[in-house]
């Protein structure tokens, strides 16, 4: 079921203070966060957040395009490593 | 850390199981793509070290794989004893490369700098459905999982083994 439209998108509270302080100071710093469930807001384009997996902490930085989505579905918990050796190929993005 | 030089061959499939009377395998694509496949003339199948060479003899694509016809496989019983081995192609069979496209064992292996330092080597490149990874095994602690864009890494220069990341990654 979608979250009600009267409560808004949900954010950790320490997490949008820190990103409202890194705007207001105009610094831009990595900020770590447990906070997977955080959506990602327009606020937050630009920064790079490290958002932790369960095991590590991987950089995110936010474009335009995450707008509104988790910041987990941008760390993988469960990665595939495939057969090594293989043509498979890796594009740069 | 020395760098290690380039594979000749590259693996291309995997035999799921043998395909009618003929011998014909049916092979699965590592790299998703079909193309190169069909135009294959030798391959060898087994583990580095073992490997056998067999001609192409016929190539036939049905949906999700392609069926090989090798020249010395040509009975069914002959190709059941291949089932779940990897094929391997020489290199300029494999399939081709785009623009910022970089084979995932050509990463494997090469070492990873910031600011002319050195941080660590590639272990693995996870495959994720929001693109790919570089696993790096650093010189001390955990491994670093690092996005493979072009906001995090910059230079790839696959003859030297040598990846640059950017200012912009931060070790955790």
């Amino acid at each position: 079921m979608s979250r009600s439209v009267k409560k808004g998108p949900f954010i950790a509270k320490s997490l949008y203070k820190k990103v409202l302080e890194m705007n207001k100071s105009g610094e831009k710093e990595m900020i770590k966060t447990y906070s997977r469930c955080s959506t990602i807001f327009p606020e937050m384009v630009g920064y790079t957040i490290s958002v932790y997996n369960g095991k590590t902490w991987i950089p995110v930085y936010i474009t335009e395009n995450l707008v509104g989505h988790k910041l987990g579905e941008f760390s993988p918990t469960r990665l595939f490593r495939g057969h090594s050796g293989s043509d498979r190929k890796a594009a740069k993005r | 850390m020395c760098a290690e030089p380039l594979s000749e061959l590259l693996a291309v499939g995997q035999i799921r199981t043998s395909h009618g009377l003929k011998g014909y395998l049916k092979v699965k694509s590592l790299s998703g793509e079909f193309e190169h496949l069909l135009k294959l003339k030798k391959v060898y199948i087994g583990v580095v070290g073992k490997l056998a060479v067999f001609e192409v003899e016929d190539v036939r694509a049905v949906t999700g794989a392609v069926l090989l016809k090798l020249v010395g496989i040509d009975h069914r019983e002959a190709g059941e004893a291949y089932r779940g081995q990897i094929v391997f192609a020489d290199r300029r069979d494999a399939s081709a490369l785009g623009d910022e496209e970089y084979y995932v064992s050509d990463l494997q292996g090469c070492r990873v700098f910031q600011r002319d330092s050195l941080i660590g080597r590639v272990v693995t490149v996870p495959e994720v459905s929001g693109g790919e990874f570089l696993e790096v095994e650093p010189l001390t602690g955990k491994r670093l999982i690092i996005p493979f864009s072009k906001h995090f890494v910059g230079k790839v220069d696959i003859g030297d083994r040598r990846i640059e990341l950017t200012e912009e990654y931060e070790l955790p």
